[in-house]
């Protein structure tokens, strides 16, 4: 191998690799063995006391669920219209349209978590005071358990969908035209036209969409911050929510590594299941 | 909780560095902190990466280069804890608040004591100028750690026209006198079918920020801060008792009013709440009453569009509950010194100049809130041209009438206070009943501080 | 009987016409080529058959059925992209078959006609296979396959072999004859390549610029071209053209001078007939002859040695010719050599470019 000139071209890229990745994951790895609590001085390895502790906790298995729950509602219904505005705008030209539906990814988390906030805000929010009431839901979003999860919900789907839409509308403009006409030749509706072309030939965008969006779900935190900050109670605090108030409030740093291990095994597991599933040779 | 601004809305994270360093053999001194264009907006100027002339004034004489970095609160949060548990010494200067970071800062060693700093530069900062509560908020285990920047006391701001429309002649000064103002104002709202306002605004937020609040609830019902058995507030006094929590005990009256109060007064979303909707609700006129973190309510009357909320909010005295104690809400917004800062000498100096009366003085000036850390300043014509020399006085009163330590100050407490301001959340939404939310709080507490060795 | 017929199809995009009234029809069991150059509208017009765009105006029939407005899907047409469109995440057979499937028509039915047509296109090794897997000349199978196995009225080919090599061309071209033999279904065949017309059509539909230049038999139109551009377009190598500087006439008798002071004698059909303007000489009925016999001298520019022939190209006053030898035939550039026509398969252009003699007999 040595002798191969490749080798030694990729080397520095994989030096850099090792680097980027390995080291702060590593890190990460080494924390979350670590007995490392601001509050009780002194920073030493503690086996894995920190898993211990995170399973025993009913929060990590109350975030657990609420993350799944976020994870799973939010991807499907982002699926749904990220394909639906795709494939009603794959042919249009118009350039306003397209920008407007794209506006909300430039619009920081931040933002737009205080802009739900206060539209969905049950006493003076637009939607939340005037809107809802007047169509006869009378609900307060944010302060009630359910509410407040489909509210953030809500929010990372409007802040979001975009992003799969550009994806999915990259992939069907790629698609060649060939494939529609033969299927209508063989006399497909549309509906079998989807099923048929559209999806199979969309399979590895729609893997690739699959793949940030639950990277990005796992790790979705200002938005739910903002919003509700995990709240009422704890009915919209996910995993990244905890994780954050372990570190900063708890100032535990080792339980908070140990989460983030959790999580990095999950998303990594979830990718794999996913490459396993979409990305094969098709 | 802490001071949010109203621009955080917007500004998602401002970072502003100095490019410039006149001479090498000058000190610099970095500071980091939150509220670009706020705080201390007359030495950074609006955008918060200017320097107005008295900052270059202090720079020269002092022979020091002020290097501000202003982020978004919690990224700045974020940024001293990892700046401290790393030991860099990055930044000299640390923004901090009375409600944990103080407390759990000095105990793992990061905050320099000032003590001995103090007679080093008495022009600029003298203790015996502020009011003693801000500093004491600011004491743990017998050593000042910070100095205070921007803080209050408790209070109750209420709209005088809706209390004399129901004859509520005076402001309540017990909670239960408030909890009769209370249905009244309730009833009277029903019976006029005034549905969208309320009598009372609060927070209810999950997270430390309503625990504030809600602890001061906690002391004026027990009359003692309730968490663990005989109300020890150090570690020190809670290891020789070996006292355990309470939140299911003596705790409960407060919690349970809180939440009732909540529920029953406020309006339908608060428990999602912060500081800015209790603010915004107020400003809109849609509350009756603000309390008990009055300042909530100044922050929002100037920019309010409602007449009446400017011509008819008053502020009183915040009621005693049965124990005679009064309802708290006390908090402090201080600075203190890296205990990694290579220049610590320089970095109180500038520590100093930014608390000094003369700075302070001009921060009142610039955001005209009756509330400040020096006497003098609340007498002076900064305050009294604005705002009614008795509402003044009363004001001044609660920053006397305030025990910081109303809740323990210990190592944990950023942690206590989360999951107390949680359990309350979920109280008033619904999502767990009072019991049931103290008795998860209990069993964690409790597991929580025997793990933190207590008890050993 | 007329399987398919068009009658003045007309289609623009936007401000261009690109089909400009076409009208023809194909017998039940022909095989249509339509030829021309690219940008020509052979696409388009195929496109219309099948139902893919519709025509601006006209009509177009199966049979006595008017199918102007029916549905692709309702045409019960066979189409071979020039790209195939096999789906990647689909078998050989599943590919074949996916009208079927459509359709309703259960599995084991579906398998039982993939084995059926695959066994006609030698593919049954191949049933199981994605088209990953395949070489080109097999695609190219499959998706005839595909049109096959719906049993349809009509074959439509987009160049199906452009993506082949030469080879292979040669060899999917017979096939394709031999299947039509075979299944003796109307077929429609776009290419731009005439020797694909040549060699296949019953019947070619020559179009330039969206109109119908000529149409008939190969031999028809290569014989007897209405025009230049039919004459050159047809017929490999090209047709050698010369300008006609001259003319004088005796009755049917023309004497041509063209550049370079050379003269032929033609005759013509009648005495009324215009000035020729052109004359062509196909390569066939071109010869390097011994000076004196040729009608031009020129200099060799190159020989190609195609082994049952040679072709010499020269460079003349009159421009570039191309004549075909006999393979023995011995010819190094650069020698000055005389070119001499076979004058009575001479074709003659008017003004117009319209073909003044006719070679009917031939
Ligand atoms: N969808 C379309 N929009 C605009 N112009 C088109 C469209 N399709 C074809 N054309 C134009 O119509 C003309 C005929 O196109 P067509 O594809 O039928 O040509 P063709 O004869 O098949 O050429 P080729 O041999 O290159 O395939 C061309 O000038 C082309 O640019
Ligand atoms: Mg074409």
């Amino acid at each position: 191998m040595l002798r191969d000139w490749r080798f030694w071209f990729f080397l520095p890229t994989l030096l850099a690799l090792g680097i980027v990745v390995l080291f702060p994951t590593g890190y990460l790895l080494w924390m979350s063995l670590a007995h490392w609590i601001i509050t009780e001085p002194g920073v030493y390895f503690d086996g894995l006391a920190n898993f211990r502790t995170l399973f025993r906790s009913a929060s990590f298995y109350d975030s657990a669920r609420v993350t799944a729950l976020y994870l799973f509602f939010s991807t499907v219904i982002m699926m749904v219209f990220a394909m639906l505005m795709a494939l009603a705008l794959q042919h249009s030209r118009s350039g306003i349209l397209r920008s407007a539906i794209v506006l909300p990814l430039v619009i920081p988390p931040v933002v737009a978590g205080f802009t739900w906030r206060f539209l969905l805000n049950g006493e003076i929010g637009f939607l939340g005071a005037w809107l809802f009431p007047m169509v006869g839901l009378d609900v307060n979003m944010l302060s009630n358990p359910s509410g407040a999860l489909v509210s953030v919900i809500i929010a990372d789907v409007w802040s979001r969908t975009p992003f799969m839409f550009l994806i999915f509308l990259a992939a069907l403009q790629g698609i060649p035209r060939d494939y529609y006409e033969a299927v209508r030749l063989d006399g497909a509706t549309a509906v079998q036209e989807f099923f048929t072309v559209t999806l199979p030939l969309m399979r590895s965008a729609v893997a690739v969409a699959l793949l940030f969006r639950v990277v990005d779900a796992i790790n979705t935190f200002e938005l739910i911050y903002v919003m509700t900050k995990g709240g009422p109670g704890r009915a919209t605090q996910t995993l990244s929510l905890l994780g954050w108030k372990t570190a900063f409030q708890n100032y535990d740093l080792g339980g908070a590594a140990a989460l983030g291990v959790v999580m990095l095994v999950v998303t990594t597991i979830s990718a794999g299941i996913m490459f396993a599933r979409f990305m094969r040779k098709a | 909780m802490s001071i949010h601004f109203k621009q955080r809305a917007l500004v998602a994270a401002c970072v502003a560095s100095f490019a410039a360093s006149p001479a090498l053999a000058q000190t610099e001194i970095n500071v980091v902190g939150f509220g670009a264009g706020f705080a201390w907006a007359d030495l950074f100027g609006a955008t918060g990466a200017e320097k107005t002339q008295k900052l270059l004034d202090f720079e020269k004489e002092h022979d020091i280069v002020v290097n501000m970095e202003f982020a978004d609160e919690d990224v700045a949060r974020q940024k001293v804890l990892l700046d401290l548990v790393n030991g860099t010494g990055d930044y000299d200067l640390v923004m901090l608040g009375s409600d944990g970071a103080v407390q759990t800062f000095s105990a793992a060693g990061y905050l320099e004591a000032l003590g001995p700093y103090l007679e080093t530069a008495p022009d600029l900062f003298d203790p015996a100028k502020v009011y003693p509560p801000f500093l004491e908020a600011n004491t743990v285990a017998g050593e000042l750690y910070a100095l205070p920047y921007y803080s209050f006391g408790a209070g109750a701001v209420y709209r005088k026209d809706l209390f004399d429309k129901y004859g509520i002649s005076e402001f309540p000064k017990t909670t239960e006198e408030m909890a009769t103002a209370l249905q009244t104002l309730k009833d009277g709202f029903a019976a006029d079918g005034i549905t969208d306002v309320y009598p009372l605004t609060m927070r209810g937020a999950p997270g430390e920020e309503p625990s504030l609040d809600l602890n001061g609830f906690v002391y004026a019902y027990a009359g003692y801060p309730a968490w663990f058995e005989g109300g020890p507030t150090t570690p020190e006094e809670i290891k020789a008792s070996k006292a355990q929590p309470i939140f299911t005990g003596d705790f409960k009256e407060g919690f349970s009013t809180f939440v009732n109060w909540s529920r029953e007064y406020g309006p339908p979303g608060i428990a999602g709440h912060t500081w800015v909707d209790m603010m915004n609700l107020y400003a809109q006129g849609k509350a009756a009453i603000l309390f008990p973190s009055a300042i909530n309510a100044f922050a929002g009357i100037p920019s309010s569009e409602v007449p009446e909320v400017k011509e008819f909010s008053a502020f009183a005295p915040s009621p005693a509950g049965p124990s005679g104690k009064v309802v708290q809400s006390f908090w402090t917004f201080s600075v203190g010194v890296s205990a990694f800062s290579k220049n610590k000498q320089e970095a109180y100096e500038v520590l100093a100049f930014l608390t000094s009366e003369d700075v302070m003085r001009d921060f009142a000036e610039v955001i005209g809130w009756p509330y400040t850390t020096y006497p003098s300043i609340m007498h002076s014509p900064t305050l009294t041209d604005k705002w009614p020399t008795e509402m003044l006085d009363q004001i001044e009163a609660s920053f006397y009438d305030a025990d910081p330590h109303y809740f323990p100050y210990i190592p944990e407490l950023t942690e206590f206070m989360d999951h107390i301001g949680t359990a309350a959340s979920s109280a008033i939404s619904g999502a767990q009943t009072i019991d049931e939310a103290l008795d998860e709080l209990q069993s964690w507490a409790t597991e929580r501080m025997d793990r933190a060795g207590y008890y050993k | 009987m007329v399987a398919i017929r068009l009658q003045d199809i007309r289609k623009s995009y936007g401000p261009v016409e690109v089909i400009k009234g076409v009208s023809f029809e194909a017998e039940q069991g022909e095989f249509v080529v339509f030829v021309g150059p690219s940008g020509c509208g052979k696409s388009t017009i195929l496109r219309m058959i099948a139902g893919l765009e519709k025509p601006d105006s006209g009509e177009i029939y199966f049979g006595d059925d008017r199918y102007t407005d029916v549905p692709p899907g309702k045409r019960e047409i066979g189409m071979v992209f020039q790209s195939y469109a096999l789906y990647p995440h689909m078998s050989v057979a599943d590919n074949m078959t996916v009208s079927l499937r459509l359709a309703g028509v259960p599995k084991t039915d579906r398998r039982k006609r993939a084995v059926e047509v695959a066994r006609m296109l030698k593919l049954d090794e191949l049933l199981d296979r994605k088209p990953a897997e395949l070489s080109g000349g097999q695609r190219q199978r499959v998706a005839i396959g595909r049109a096959i196995v719906r049993d349809p009225k009509a074959f439509l080919f987009d160049e199906p072999l452009s993506n082949l090599d030469a080879a292979l061309r040669v060899e999917t071209r017979l096939e394709i004859s031999r299947l039509h033999q075979q299944i003796n279904t109307t077929m429609i065949y776009v290419t731009h390549d005439q020797t694909e017309a040549m060699t296949m059509a019953d019947r070619i539909v020559l179009l330039d610029a969206g109109q119908v230049v000529q149409q008939g038999t190969p031999l028809e139109l290569y014989r007897n071209p209405a025009n230049l551009f039919v004459a050159t377009f047809l017929g490999s190598p090209k047709m050698n053209v010369l300008d006609v500087a001259a003319v004088s006439r005796d009755g049917t008798t023309a004497q041509l001078t063209m550049a370079g002071a050379s003269h032929v004698s033609v005759t013509l059909p009648s005495p009324e007939t215009a000035d020729p303007k052109s004359i062509g000489v196909r390569p066939e009925d071109t010869r390097i002859v011994p000076e004196g016999e040729g009608v031009l001298s020129g200099t060799i520019i190159s020989a190609e040695h195609l082994g049952s022939e040679v072709l010499v190209h020269t460079e003349t006053a009159a421009g570039q010719i191309i004549a075909k030898m006999p393979p023995d035939f011995s010819a190094h550039a650069g020698d000055t050599v005389w070119v001499g026509f076979n004058v009575a398969r001479a074709h003659l252009f008017d003004a117009d470019g319209l073909t003044i003699n006719n070679h009917a007999r031939q």
